[in-house]
């Protein structure tokens, strides 16, 4: 197409081999040495694994959140923490969980994950996706570095008016839970796009739809729910903030406001958001199931097709978190209906993961097993959910300690364990090194008991009358002994995970070494190096079955022509994915570092002063140009 | 054995439409941004229909601004189909002018848009309605500006030395994005000015 | 009761005063905010009015809790209190079993889903082991397909993968019988939910009697509405065996009205109307507390219903009723005396 470029003498991957060809790419795709080089760097695996660590810091943060309040919640009339600290406590719990971690531990697998998987050399606009990396963590910083300066918001995690406003809530606590949503969903809305684009237009030649692994369809339902959820909770906190702090009236009955729009638009993204912490989860169990039980998952049109009515669906149930506000009868038993609905897809998928286990040969290695406690939970917070999508037996145990126990179930059981398990079993493709069994399986037995002795209690304490987001009970009520027995599993629970620590501190440094497949497994990350090369793959693969690495023999099909002194990635059609064009990958840049920071340094200003945005803007504008500013002749934005 | 079975040497390092990441990045942007839209007009249905100051509160808006405004955003789709057109045949020329055409256009959009804010009834803090009417009018009034501001970064690129090959293609991309901003504001349009009169 | 003296009531003084505190801040700010302290005026002030109105109703004098939190009952009216009580208690040996039963369950008051005292809890109860049996059951069912998917016989275990395996008969079958009776399931519990809701949401005609529930950070303002209306405080009164209307309204945030042995929650929500019917099947006393989490001290928003025979309860109602006017200007009175008094709350809770 350029014939002046096919002029020029270039170097094709054809050219040369095996090391040469490796070390020249790895040169091409690598990141540059020192600070700014960390910054610059648009490498999605590096991107990835920060996105990953933070996420775990702020599970660390969030998990000592939850001791706190199980310390004082572990007898009765204790006086550990007083209301104020406490209603703080489980604000920053449930947003750091939800927003902090939840979200972005998803979004980091995904990142790391999918362009391997799907064979490509790096994740679309990966200078966006370095940009998102920042807005997360400086949202996050902010967040965190509030509650350390005594900013702390303290009216729950969905911050429901009229409560959270000026009215009630004077401090810029709320201020800066709401400026916190909008950093992160900007961050999980610009990894969404990076996602569906690498899906879509991305994968190596050959992965026609009907060979994209499971993991990877999972992750761009995933996107597409962001994509539609979002929107609603940045529109919601912006409006909230904009009540806050410029007047305006949506939130304030008085004038013509109302209290229950808040609570549509919260929970019209508040329910996606939980198969968005959720589908990564399944992602994690269709591999693991996969690779230990020596078979491709059992039905795989069925599991796609459930993870599409899953998406759909889950924009269907919002309601149910409202039916206790005094909703027409008859449209909230059409949310019942819908809301059972959902369970039809999710006992597909748990279906098709048993009768791989049933067909196949399993081996019970810590992964595994990690997905096992997985059922047994996750099935348990998955019928209790059919309990609440009724609207009667809602209206007896919503906010009660029921519902702790449900979503605890759920999200721990859904997405906590299946992560444990892609921990121990994407550990060696990250590192190199594999991570300890024997404690794995310690950690196991810690976290299954513990989660269990936690959380069981909190269903029966529910029934018994004891409400949510209370700081300590009367003795005469008689929830002591439950209590006490939940924050004695809390404590077991929470020393599995540094116990997981330890054994990633230890096995990063001495643990056996891996080599390529460790696991023996289907997906092509584990054809690229472990740890990967910058350039993922030396040659892009050419695919040609569901489980490339199961069917591939000696014979390896590759595809060659790319230039490897540039970065130039296939980029393929939608269905077929026949190659259609060399693309250009955009090179490490310092740009998006300090366009999240600009964007940081006016939001936060934007508490203060709304003229923050309007100076703000240009600076931000201009960073942004620079950003997309060519920077040679060369086709390299 | 690494066996080679297919030569991607050949193929071409940008392309238009649907064939290129970016139109699907696009894409993607123009799908959240339009959720965003959607759930923006149904949070003003829903006051339109529980709120009982409603009609008190709903005052008409001047007509004369934001007709000016919807004539030319919606005329400006000529041009800008021209340049998608042109930037696909990759004549820098028609680029070149055309470019400066929709610049000027993207300029008095934004002028207009600021007449209608100074020709609003309501403020935003006077009630709900009126917060309605700002945070519509001021989402898709940023919508404007990113892209008028994306089109003359792009005016001045297509006059130096990199109005070449790609940029062709961000040309088109940009076309592309218009779109959406035209087609985003009739429902807005509809909404604000005309929903209130009935 | 025995819980009174050694109880929770001295160990906190400070959040006591802080609830006594807001609920004074928010009497003394409100017009009708001295009303709501009457019933506490009417005892403090007025003993035989206090003797009369508990004495005769033994199923609501083993109540002092109801009291304890938010009420403050000076020594001897108490003392005086439980004399009576003991008399009415000798005279009704009928109502002595309501009564041990109350002992048993502390002097809270009863305060479980799963110990249901009225019509709408009875009908939720049921609907709830309904879903609780068929769920646990279906839970049964995977965990028992789980198990014998890993121990069923098979060659050894880790042999190479597996790569294009032949989907077999008996599994398709399972697939298909997964998939129906799922559906079935579901759409029988879908039923069994609407007709639930039914069941529990029918209003109609019929209810005996009004009251209004206004939500406050942190306390319960209750208005029986009526020519000869009158208000208390974080208790309600009800006659036992006819549906009670409570029309719930906050003066300030989001809160939730539940009283789990009685029936679901329902919120109070701003520039919103809600209204929940109840009806009480034995006398008894109730316990509930705010369920939406509506700032500071939510942990503390509890409420009481006391569930009386129709005829207590008539006489109950008319003593308030009647002297409401005078009394009302004493509360007054009374509220603009003590003011907030945080030395004399600690005081008092020591007692």
């Amino acid at each position: 197409m350029s014939p002046a470029a096919e002029e020029r003498h270039e170097t094709r991957d054809t050219d040369l081999g095996g090391e040469e060809l490796r070390a020249r790419l790895s040169k091409t795709w690598g990141t540059g040495r020192g600070l700014i080089g960390a910054l610059s760097t648009v490498d999605h695996k590096i991107i990835g694994i920060r996105y990953a660590m933070t996420a775990f810091a702020f599970l660390l943060a969030g998990g000592i959140m939850a001791i706190i309040m199980r310390l004082q919640l572990a007898r009765p009339d204790s006086h550990l923490v007083d209301a104020e600290l406490y209603n703080q406590l489980f604000t920053m719990h449930g947003t750091t969980m939800m927003f902090l971690f939840g979200v972005p531990v998803g979004e980091a697998f995904a990142v790391y994950l999918v362009p391997l998987m799907v064979g490509t050399r790096n994740i679309a606009f990966p200078r966006l996706n370095a940009f998102s990396y920042y807005v997360y963590l400086f949202g996050g910083l902010m967040l965190w570095g509030g509650f350390a300066l005594s900013i702390r918001p303290d009216v729950g995690w969905f911050s429901y008016v009229p409560l959270a406003s000026l009215d009630f809530t004077p401090g810029k606590g709320p201020d800066y839970w709401a400026q916190m949503i909008t950093f992160t969903e900007v961050a999980a809305l610009a990894v969404s796009v990076e996602i569906v684009v690498t899906v879509l237009k991305q994968r190596a030649p050959g992965m026609t739809l009907d060979r994209i692994p499971l993991f990877v369809w999972t992750m761009l339902v995933h996107s597409f729910i962001i994509i539609f959820a979002m929107p609603a909770v940045m529109l919601a906190s912006s409006m909230l903030i904009m009540d806050r702090l410029v007047g305006t009236q949506f939130f304030n009955a008085d004038a013509g406001g109302d209290l229950l729009l808040w609570q549509h638009l919260f929970w019209f993204f508040g329910h996606p958001e939980v198969y968005i912490i959720f589908l990564p989860g399944t992602a994690f169990v269709s591999a693991i199931v996969a690779t230990f039980s020596r078979r491709p998952i059992f039905g795989y049109l069925p599991m796609v097709l459930s993870l599409i009515a899953i998406g759909f669906l889950s924009f269907g149930l919002w309601v149910h978190h409202m039916f206790v506000t005094g909703l027409p009868e008859v449209g909230a038993a059409f949310f019942t209906a819908s809301s059972m609905a959902i369970a039809i897809p999710n006992g597909v998928q748990i279906f098709c993961w048993i009768a791989t286990l049933w067909d196949g040969k399993p081996v019970l290695k810590t992964p595994l097993i990690f997905v096992l406690g997985f059922f047994f939970i996750f099935v348990a917070g998955g019928l209790s959910g059919v309990m609440l999508a009724s609207v009667p037996i809602d209206t007896q145990v919503h906010d009660t300690y029921f519902v702790v126990a449900h979503f605890h179930y759920v999200l721990i059981g859904g997405t906590l364990f299946p992560l444990v398990a892609a921990v121990y079993y994407w550990f060696p493709k990250v590192t190199g090194r594999l991570m300890d069994e024997r404690v794995g399986k310690w950690q196991f037995a810690l976290a299954f008991i513990g989660f269990n002795t936690a959380f069981f209690p909190m269903h029966l304490l529910g029934l018994h009358g004891m409400p949510r987001r209370v700081y300590t009970y009367p003795a005469e009520m008689g929830w002591g002994g439950l209590n006490l027995l939940a924050s004695a599993g809390a404590l077991l629970f929470f020393a599995s995970f540094l116990l997981m620590l330890w054994n990633m501190v230890v096995s990063a440094r001495s643990g056996a070494f891996a080599g390529d497949n460790p696991w023996d497994a289907e997906t092509l990350e584990w054809a690229a190096s472990s740890p990967p090369q910058p350039q993922n793959f030396d040659r892009i693969p050419y695919i040609t079955s569901r489980s490339p690495l199961w069917d591939q023999g000696d014979d390896k099909a590759v595809v060659g022509g790319l230039k490897v002194d540039e970065r130039e990635l296939v980029v393929t059609s939608i269905t077929e994915a026949r190659p259609d064009i060399r693309e250009e990958s955009p090179a490490p840049s310092i740009w998006p570092f300090l366009a999240a920071f600009a964007t940081a340094v006016a939001f936060i200003g934007s508490i203060y002063t709304p003229w923050a945005i309007t100076w703000g803007s240009p600076v931000v504008a201009i960073v942004l140009v620079a950003w997309f500013w060519p920077k040679t002749i060369e086709e390299n934005v | 054995m690494v066996r080679s079975v297919i030569d991607v040497s050949g193929l071409p390092t940008y392309a238009f439409g649907s064939r290129v990441t970016p139109w699907w990045g696009t894409l993607s942007f123009c799908l959240l941004e339009g959720t965003g839209f959607a759930l923006g007009i149904a949070g003003y249905l829903y006051l339109a229909v529980t709120n009982t100051h409603w009609t008190k509160d709903a005052v008409h808006l001047n007509l004369v601004w934001s007709a000016l405004f919807t004539i030319v955003l919606v005329v400006s789709a000529l041009p800008n189909f021209l340049i998608r057109r042109a930037a696909m045949r990759e004549s820098l020329r028609s680029v070149r002018v055309l470019l400066l055409v929709m610049s000027a256009v993207g300029l008095v959009l934004v002028g207009l848009r600021v007449m209608e804010f100074s020709a609003l009834p309501v403020r935003w803090s006077d009630n709900a309605y009126g917060s309605f009417v700002w945070l519509l009018l001021g989402l898709h009034g940023v919508h404007v500006l990113t892209d008028v501001a994306d089109t003359l970064v792009l005016t001045v690129l297509m006059f130096t030395r990199h109005g070449t090959g790609k940029r062709f293609s961000d040309a088109e991309d940009n076309a592309f994005y218009w779109y959406f901003v035209v087609l985003s504001w009739l429902p807005l349009y509809a909404v604000l000015y005309w929903l209130p009169r009935l | 009761m025995q819980n009174f003296g050694a109880g929770g009531h001295p160990r906190h003084p400070l959040t006591l005063w802080r609830i006594d505190a807001a609920k004074q801040k928010n009497a003394t700010d409100q017009a009708e905010g001295e009303e709501c302290r009457k019933v506490k005026s009417g005892l403090t002030e007025n003993p035989h009015i206090a003797s009369e109105t508990h004495g005769s109703v033994s199923s609501a004098s083993d109540q002092p809790n109801n009291t304890e939190r938010n009420w403050r009952v000076p020594n001897a009216v108490f003392a005086r209190f439980l004399k009576v009580f003991e008399r009415g208690a000798a005279a009704l040996p009928g109502l002595l079993g309501a009564h041990s039963c109350m002992l048993v369950s502390g002097c809270t008051g009863t305060q479980s889903v799963l110990d249901p005292h009225g019509r709408q809890a009875d009908a939720l109860a049921v609907l709830f082991w309904t879903f609780a049996s068929v769920l646990g059951f279906i839970w049964l069912v995977t965990m028992a397909g789980l198990l014998l998917a890993l121990v069923h016989r098979r060659g050894s275990p880790g042999e190479p993968a597996e790569t294009r395996p032949a989907v077999r008969p008996p599994m398709q079958i399972a697939f298909a019988a997964m998939l129906a009776s799922s559906a079935i399931i579901l759409s029988g519990l879908t039923v069994l939910s609407f007709g639930g809701q039914k069941a529990v949401f029918r209003s109609g005609a019929g209810a005996a009697l009004t009251i209004s529930v206004i939500g406050h950070q942190w306390w319960w303002q209750v208005r029986y509405e009526g020519d000869n209306g009158f208000e208390t405080a974080n208790e309600i009164r009800i006659p036992v065996g006819s549906p009670v209307d409570i029309k719930l309204a906050t003066a300030d945030v989001i809160h939730s009205f539940w009283i789990p042995s009685l029936a679901g929650k329902l919120d109070l929500i701003p520039g919103k109307s809600n209204e929940l019917r109840v009806e009480a099947d034995k006398p008894g006393t109730y316990r509930g507390q705010c369920a939406e989490f509506c700032g500071l001290q939510h942990a503390h928003m509890a409420i009481f219903v006391v569930a009386m025979e129709p005829d207590e309860f008539e006489r109950w109602r008319a003593n308030q009723a009647a002297p409401a006017r005078p009394m009302a200007h004493l509360a007054r009175q009374s509220v603009a005396s003590a003011g907030p008094p945080p030395s004399a709350a600690p005081s008092e809770s020591s007692q």
